[in-house]
Order: structure tokens, then sequence, then C-alpha cells
């Protein structure tokens, strides 16, 4: 359908609340940080000195920051290769009329409420050396590994208590999608005979794409953005490989007080979202379905 | 309007909440507002710039604090880290008696706590966003940050010459921490030793000897305890022998800092420049705690949790915030103080300070407060939830009601007899980062039996070189 | 078969949960110990009994309840409009502003708090509810509520627009009588997102507010501490868990959506 003039100034209005708000709210405040991160500053003694492009070029020789950006990615790729088929399945496996299907709904869905505290607090003594987790592997004869201070199982543990916890936000958005698909385009293909797993593929798939592009996106930055996990579990351990950007960024901007150089590593995490968000909006059009 | 920077900065100044304080609102504050501005024009992004300055030159609706220039009374904000009922009634009772004595300084005196865990961001994101408390708590770990960081000002004068202060009162060693170049920045209004919690049932049942016993026949060493310790731990494979308080894998400073010393160690010198990982006294100390890991088992390995008010634990490093949960537990326990090493005793105090921040709109009713704060009397109030570093409220008597679960022997001999004499943990300006820098070498070096300390050290003191100024 | 693989993966996701709600009920001693068993050792209410009488909660958790309840509609309908507008309508700079708005959620919001504090100050609302209701509703958490609703937009049967334009119905009316009211699962997922973004605020409200009063309950939660400045992990357990159940309920009423949304309208695909 074509829009006409009036159509615009109508579609202009309708968007005006969320773009102007978002744009104070969220853009305005990001240009002054990219103001202050081309300062040395710590409020703690009123100093705010113009540094220039210094705090940037700190990063090349930050030993810190190959490895941060190293487990921020690992951290964002596992989590959504994890967490999108898993909820994708449970939103399937959910979507059905089954007798007592809201109680399983409500129970995946319920780690989205817990408070993250109580969450991390449970696992951690969960996945301790000598915890839960390791005492129903050695009582089958399994010597469990040391889940959250073994450099080869911590980033991996992490990310599971992540998906855990995210999946059923995840499934809800996909059953959304899965409910706006009329039952007469499933009704109808079967009646031409397809089978179940060739209605799904052709008639449901391609319906889902936006929302799958929707779900990815969102994952990806909600992976990139982890911080409350891993400032408890692991506190960035062992030997770094933990140690994502957000909590590096925390870390630099709040604990050792450089609010410039903070500043500047949160503009970099910025330009890394942004470029690998614009990778997938770009290719979005060769696989997402009405996509405009 | 975008483009009316000057007239736009003089209304910000009129009408601002704390406009009162116009005079003193740090001029890189000002600067910023307005290069910003520019940036945000160079941009092209006026009509957002334009909302911004809405918001720099809207009017405030708060009553208009008093003013500082001596002309009326001021309000007096402090931030705090507990939101216990008992502390509040406390500090707003020396706040009250303070504000009848000198109505014509401050009118009132505010105790804003913000939450433990969040206390520095919140703090600072007040401060940075030109909101900052008159005085803050601050936590020992911050403490050197804080010093010599110039978030402080110097009050050795203002406490030096406060009537009835009785500044000599005050343990010398306490104030350390809070100095710079003899001047004091801050005080330790909370100045409690660490000592040794003891599971005596644990310890009897695995047959080792009462660590009282130990200390009274002068016999209460590191290595002894350790011995005590490994039988515990061999004794039940649901048990570890000792815990450092910190869990030492997580802060190895925290967790250790309270026992090198008694090897006659220290990370760094006391001027903070020359990295001493590598000294021998601490490979010694390293090699020694090592050793309780893999050889002897006494203590817990990195990634188990063990928990001491359970039942779990044979003997713990802590504090007399201990005692609470420790009581409940319902075993036959003590607390020692901390044992002997290979270079003697070293007793060890953990601190909270309270000081002026430098960008507060009123640094001279602040200090005057502060004053009364931390003089005796105050001093006498505090000390029923936090000890004091005064020698004439280092008394049992006093003590009792802080630590209404500890004997008068454990009162006098652990916390007295350490509190008038204990130092606090070497600090750092760079502190966070430093220990972040040191524990990711110190995470390779825990889980493997046979790492290569020296070597280890090496690269971690190369790390911090930078960081050590 | 099916049953059986659900409720067997369902371990890991109720444990915890079913912990937190007894948690509140066990010794401190019990808590801090090692065992993550379920069922109190020993049964108190200290932990319980202390939630109401040393923190304002019943206020507290009224204000996060009517904050939270405001932002939700707020975003639920301006989402719903400018995820419409994105979707359906090519109007000037439609897709540079979107790009705006989904760069904008990738602003670390620990950094941005310093100048959202200074404005805040500067118009004089520090301690006032106003600031927690238009920051969630209109800034930049809120994009995902666009987005979502986009998503779902693009995806609806573009037929039934046209049939609604022949019987004269303009954007603004088709949004409203045929648009909106088939939305029902993204609505309900918006809904549920953003009342637990809203409820669950704890950085905005940490630096804003400054009365205990006025605080919502993610803060209030925080304030409960022994003599010794030690937190008190039964109580705060118990509050937590308390402050779960108006999240719970919106869940269970949102999901409902889900089942009837689509089927429940009678729209032939």
């Amino acid at each position: 359908m074509k829009s006409t003039t009036i159509d615009k100034f109508t579609g202009a209005a309708m968007a005006a609340p969320m773009v102007l708000g978002i744009g104070a709210f969220g853009l305005v405040p990001f240009l002054m940080v990219v103001w202050y991160s081309l300062h040395e500053w710590n409020p703690l003694a009123g100093t705010f000195d113009f540094s220039g492009v210094a705090n940037y070029l700190r990063m090349f020789t930050d030993p810190q920051i190959p490895t941060s950006v190293g487990a921020t990615l690992g951290f964002a790729g596992l989590l959504m290769v994890l967490n999108i088929p898993l909820a994708m399945l449970l939103a399937n496996l959910l979507n059905t009329g089954l007798k007592g299907i809201t109680a399983f709904r409500v129970i995946y869905f319920a780690p989205v409420v817990v408070s993250s505290v109580a969450w991390v607090v449970v696992w951690s003594y969960l996945l301790a050396a000598n915890g839960g987790i390791n005492a129903v592997l050695a009582a089958i004869g399994i010597d469990g590994p040391n889940w959250l201070m073994d450099r080869r199982t911590a980033l991996p543990t992490v990310v599971v208590v992540q998906v855990i916890k995210g999946v059923g936000m995840n499934m809800i958005l996909f059953l959304a999608a899965l409910q706006g698909i009329p039952n007469e385009l499933k009704e109808a293909a079967a009646l031409d005979g397809a089978s179940r797993r060739r209605v799904w593929q052709h008639v449901i798939l391609p319906l889902m794409t936006p929302t799958i592009l929707l779900v990815m996106i969102l994952t990806m930055i909600g992976g990139l953005d982890t911080f409350v996990p891993v400032m408890v579990l692991t506190q960035g351990g062992p030997e770094g490989t933990t140690t994502v950007l957000p909590y590096l960024v925390y870390r630099t901007t709040f604990q050792d007080l450089e609010f410039g150089y903070g500043s500047a590593l949160g503009v970099m995490m910025f330009v890394l979202v942004l470029g690998l968000t614009a990778i997938q909006w770009v290719a979005r059009r060769k696989w997402v379905h009405d996509e405009v | 309007m975008g483009h009316e920077v000057i007239p736009i900065r003089g209304l910000w100044r009129l009408f601002s909440s704390d406009k009162d304080d116009a005079n003193t609102i740090p001029d890189w504050m000002e600067n910023d507002m307005t290069q910003r501005r520019a940036v945000l024009q160079a941009l092209g992004l006026a009509s957002l710039a334009a909302t911004s300055g809405i918001g720099l030159a809207a009017c405030s609706n708060d009553p208009a604090p008093p003013q500082e220039d001596g002309s009326g009374p001021v309000e007096l904000r402090v931030a705090i880290f507990s939101s216990n009922e008992g502390h509040l009634e406390v500090l707003n009772s020396i706040g009250v008696a303070y504000v009848a004595a000198h109505s014509d300084r401050v009118n009132k005196v505010v105790f804003d706590t913000l939450p433990a865990d969040a206390y520095i961001t919140a703090l600072q994101t007040q401060i940075a966003g030109g909101q900052s408390p008159d005085l803050a708590w601050v936590f020992e770990a911050n403490a050197r940050q804080f010093v010599d960081g110039g978030a402080f000002v110097d009050v050795t004068d203002t406490l030096k010459q406060a009537e009835g202060y009785a500044f000599d009162d005050v343990v010398a060693e306490a104030l350390r921490v809070w100095q710079q170049d003899d001047k004091v920045f801050a005080y330790p209004f909370s100045n409690s030793p660490f000592g040794i919690y003891a599971n005596l049932d644990l310890i009897k049942a695995a047959g080792g000897p009462a660590p009282r016993e130990l200390l009274d026949n002068g016999e209460w060493t590191w290595g002894r305890l350790a011995e005590s310790a490994a039988q515990v731990a061999a004794s039940d494979s649901g048990l570890t022998g000792f815990q450092a308080g910190v869990d030492p894998f997580d802060g190895w400073l925290d967790g250790l800092g309270t026992m090198w010393p008694q090897w006659g160690a220290r990370p760094w010198t006391e001027d903070g420049t020359d990295c001493q990982l590598t000294s021998q006294p601490m490979l010694d100390f390293f090699g020694w705690f090592h050793e309780q890991i893999h050889q002897t088992g006494a203590h817990a390995k990195p990634g188990e949790v063990f928990d001491m008010n359970s039942g779990q634990t044979g003997f713990k490093i802590g504090l007399l915030s201990g005692s609470r949960l420790i009581s409940e537990a319902g075993f036959d326990w003590d607390f020692l103080p901390l044992p002997e090493g290979p270079a003697g005793a070293h007793p060890i105090v953990g601190q909270s300070g309270i000081g002026v921040l430098s960008q507060s709109s009123k640094i001279e009713a602040a200090k005057h407060f502060l004053a009364w704060f931390t003089n005796p009397e105050s001093g006498a109030k505090l000390s029923q939830f936090f000890p004091q570093p005064r020698t004439s409220l280092l008394t049992v008597e006093n003590l009792k009601q802080v630590s209404p679960l500890l004997t008068d022997e454990m009162i006098s001999g652990t916390i007295i007899d350490q509190a008038s004499r204990g130092t606090t943990k070497q600090g750092h300006k760079n502190l966070s980062r430093i220990t972040d820098k040191v524990k990711v070498h110190l995470d390779a070096y825990w889980p493997s039996p046979n790492a290569d300390l020296a070597a280890l050290m090496e690269k971690a003191c190369a790390d911090i070189e930078a960081d050590l100024e | 078969m099916l049953y059986l693989l659900l409720a067997l993966a369902c371990v890991p996701f109720i444990y915890p949960m079913v912990w937190m709600l007894f948690a509140p009920f066990k010794t401190n001693d019990e808590l801090m110990s090692l065992s993550p068993s379920l069922w109190p050792q020993q049964w108190t209410l200290d932990g319980v009994k202390q939630i109401f009488t040393v923190n304002p909660y019943a206020r507290q958790w009224l204000n996060s309840l009517y904050i939270a309840t405001v932002v939700t509609v707020g975003v639920v309908v301006l989402g719903a409009m400018a995820g419409y507008a994105f979707a359906r309508i090519r109007f000037w700079g439609a897709n540079l502003f979107f790009l705006m708005l989904v760069s904008a959620m990738l602003v670390p919001s620990e950094i941005t708090i310093i100048p959202v504090f200074r404005w805040v100050s500067q118009l004089g609302l520090l301690d006032n509810h106003l600031p927690l209701i238009i920051l969630p509703m209109l800034g930049p958490g809120s994009v995902v509520a666009v987005f979502i609703f986009r998503q779902f937009f693009l995806s609806l049967p573009g037929e039934l627009e046209d049939a609604a334009r022949v019987d004269g119905l303009g954007r603004w009316g088709i949004f409203w009588r045929i648009a909106f009211p088939l939305a029902g699962p993204a609505i309900g997922a918006v809904a549920i997102m953003t009342f637990l973004r809203s409820f669950n605020l704890y950085l905005e409200p940490l630096v804003l507010l400054r009365t205990p009063e006025l605080f919502p309950v993610s803060l209030g939660i925080t304030r409960y501490d022994d003599m010794y400045g030690e937190p008190l992990f039964n109580t705060q357990l118990g509050a937590t868990a308390l402050a779960v159940i108006p999240v719970l309920v919106v869940f269970v009423f949102a999901q409902r959506q889900f089942v009837e949304g689509l089927s429940s309208t009678g729209l032939k695909g």
C-alpha cells in the first residue's frame, strides 16, 4: 500500500514521541559521554582536563583490551548459539493447546522474573568445586570440573547460567510470533498434504523471520552487555577470561575512578556493538520475510 | 536559543537548584557545560542542544539552601553506607546535638544512606553530577584513592584545634592510611582488629590443642594453626581446616593482606612506588600458603565453598562483625588475635573513615562538624556500634556494647590490645587496578600444584609498574 | 513422552525460584552455608517479620507497582504507535530514525547515568518519581518495544488494511481499529518486558532518589542491615520474593494473549 502525504505526516507524528524521547535521553547523553572520553576526569578531585584522543590511544597499549574484546565476543556468540535455538524449540513445544501447557510456560519463564541476586547466589553454590552439581556428578562416577575457576569452563558456564535465566524471554517473543500466524494458513497447507515438517519449514519459518531477526539482535546486544553474573560469579577471572567489556567499563569508571578512560571504553564498546548490529541489519534483506 | 551560550549559562547560574553555591561550582564544570553545547551544535544537533539548554536553564522549585558565606546556617549532608536503624539513631542523635550547640553554623545534618554494594558508584555519580555530599564515609579499600586523589580536604588543624578534642588520644597507627605527609584527611570512625574465629568443637574432635592454650603458652603461630587446621580438614571430607577472611582466590589482597605482614612481607614499598611482590618474605609467604592448599590440605582449594557458621571450617580470619552469626551457630567458639608468623606478631585492623569532600560547597561548616562527630563525646556514642580509635574509649566496658557476644578475655586480648597497635592492610591510590592486574597472574598460580611463583610475580610486577607511582 | 521431557528440563529453571521462595524462612546461618537444600532445616519467621518493620516496604511496593503500571501502559501505546509507523508508513527519514533508535539501545547506561543525573538535578527533579516514569518510558530501554511492534506489524497481512482503506479509514484509524487490536501477542510480550524492566530498575532510583518512602522495591530491598552493617540475607530475600509476585501475576495474565491472540479475532488469513 502506498503512503500518501497525509500518511507520511501521520506516520511521523506517531513515531515522534519515541524518537524525540530516545534522542533526548539516549543519544544526547551518549554524545556527552563522547565528550567526557576526550578528557582526563576525576570527579572526586574535581579535575576535568582536555586530553584529546589520549584515552583512545591508551586502548592500543592496554593489555586488558584484546582479552576483553575476545571474552565479550565469545560470550555473546555462545549465548546466541545456545539461547536462540533453545528458545525456538521451547516456543514450538509450548505452542500447543495441550492440557497443563500454561504451567510449563510459567516455569520456563520463571527465571526471567527471579531477582538476579537470588539467581546468581543459588548458582554460585551449585557450581562450587564441591557444590551441588559436582556432588550429583560424583554420585554417577564423574569427577566434575572446577566450573568457575578453570579457564576452560568459566566462560561457557556463565553463558549457560545466563541462557537458563533469559531463554524464557526469547521464548515469549517466538510464541508471540507463532500465535501471530493465522491457523488457516497452517490448515490450508496441511490440507494440501504437506507434512508437519514441511509446513513448519515453508509456511511457519518464513513468517517467523522478522521475529528471528529481532531476537538475534536483542540477544546479541544483551550478551554484549552482560555484567551482573560476571561480577558475582567470576569477577572477571580466571586469568581475565571472563572480563567482558561492560564489566571492564564499570571497573575502570567506578572502581579505578577513571571516568575519561571509562567513557572512551564505553564509546569503543558502542562502536563494536553498532558494527555487529549493522551487519545483521544489512544482511536482513537476504533472509527476512517482508522486510521493507 | 541554541546559539546564546552565555545568557543561558547565566540563567543556569541564576536558577539552578544550587544557585547559592554558584560561586563554588568548579570551573571545569562550567567549561564542560558550555563546551558540550558547542560540540552538540557543531555536530548539527541544534535542536537537541536546545533541549539540553532548556535543561540547563530550567528553574528549580527547591527551597534555596542557606549560604556558606557566613550569612546563615547551612544544611549538611553526610553519605553513609549503613541502613541499620540503630546506626541511624546514633548518627542522628549526634547530628541533633551538634545543631543544638551550633545553630548559627548548621541548621540540619542529614545522613543519607547509599546501599553498600553500589556505594562508590552512587557517591561518584552525585559528585560528578554536581550534587556532592558534604561529608562521606569511605571503606578502607578506597582510602588512598580518596586521600591521594584529592577527594578529601586536609582536616589536620581543624581536628587538632577543636575544643576538647584530645587529638593525642587518637591511636596514631590508626590514622596512617588516612594521612598524607603527616596531614590528616579523614578519621577512622570504625577501627576493628582482625582476629581468628575458631570452631572449638571441630578442633577438639580432630585431636588438636585448644587454641587459647597455645596462645597462653606463647605458641600461637601460623605453623601451629596450620597443623591443627590440617587435622580438621583430614577428619571429614565435608570440612576445611582454615579460611582466609575474604576468599583469597577472588580478592588476594583482602584475603591475604592480613597475613603476610606476619612474614614481614609487603606488596609494595611504603611510599607505593616499588613492587615488592618478588621480595623473599613475600615469596616465602605465598609458598607457604600454596603448600597449605596443595600439600597439607589445611586451606580450601580454589572454587570450593565452605561456611564457618555452618560448622564446616576450623579456623577463619574475621572481624568483630562476624560474631553475631557465629554465636547463632550452636558450636563452641573462640575469637583470638592473629597468630605470629616468621616475623613475629603484626596486628591488622579493618577500618572505615569519614572525611570532608573537596567537592562540597560547604567545606568550612563540614570540617567543623567533622571535629564534633569525632570528638570524645561523640566517639563514646559511636562506640556503641563502632570500635573507636581512641585510647580512652578502648575499654572492656565500652566494647561490651558493640560486642555483647564476646567474653572479657576476647575483648581485652583480641580487640583492645590489637586495636591500639594495629595498622591497616597496605593501600594504594591505584589499588583496584593493581589488584586486578596481579589477580590475572595469581589465577594461574593457585590451581597448579607446581607453578613457578617467582616467574609469575616477576610478570605481575612488570604489569603494575606503571600504576605504582 | 513430551511431558516427561518438558518436566525434566524444568529442573534448572524452577529450582532457583523455589529456593528463593523458601529462603526467607531459613536462618541466616543456613543461607550462608553450602547446602542448596530447598526445605529449611529450621523454620524461622525472624527474617520475614523484619521486612515490614525496618523499612517502609509496603509503601515501596506500591511505588513500584504504580510506576511500573504507568510506564507499561505508556510504552505499549507509544511503542505500538511508533512500531506501526516504522513498519507500515514510509515517512521521511523513517529508516534513518529507526537506526537511530536501535543505536540508542547500544549505549551502556552505566555511563550515561551521569549526564542524566545532571539534567534531573538541574530541573529540580531529584527525589521525585517523575524521572523514573519518563526515563523508562521514553528512554533507550523502550527501543525494544518499538522494535517488537515493528517486527510484529511487518508480518501482519496487508490485505486487511487495504479493505479498511476502501472503507474510508485513514492511517490513524487503521492503526487503532485494525492493527492495534490484532497486536495481542506483541502487546503481551512488550507488557511483560516493560513491567519487568521498570520493576527491576535499580541504577536510576539509586542515584535519583533519597527518601526511603519514595523508593521502589528494587532499591528498598538493599536496606536491611544488621547492627554491624552486614546484610540480613533472609529478610532481603523475603522482600525480593514478595516483590516478584506482581510480576508473575502480570505474566500469567499476559501469557493468555499468546493463546487467545489471533485465533479469537476471527482473522482469515
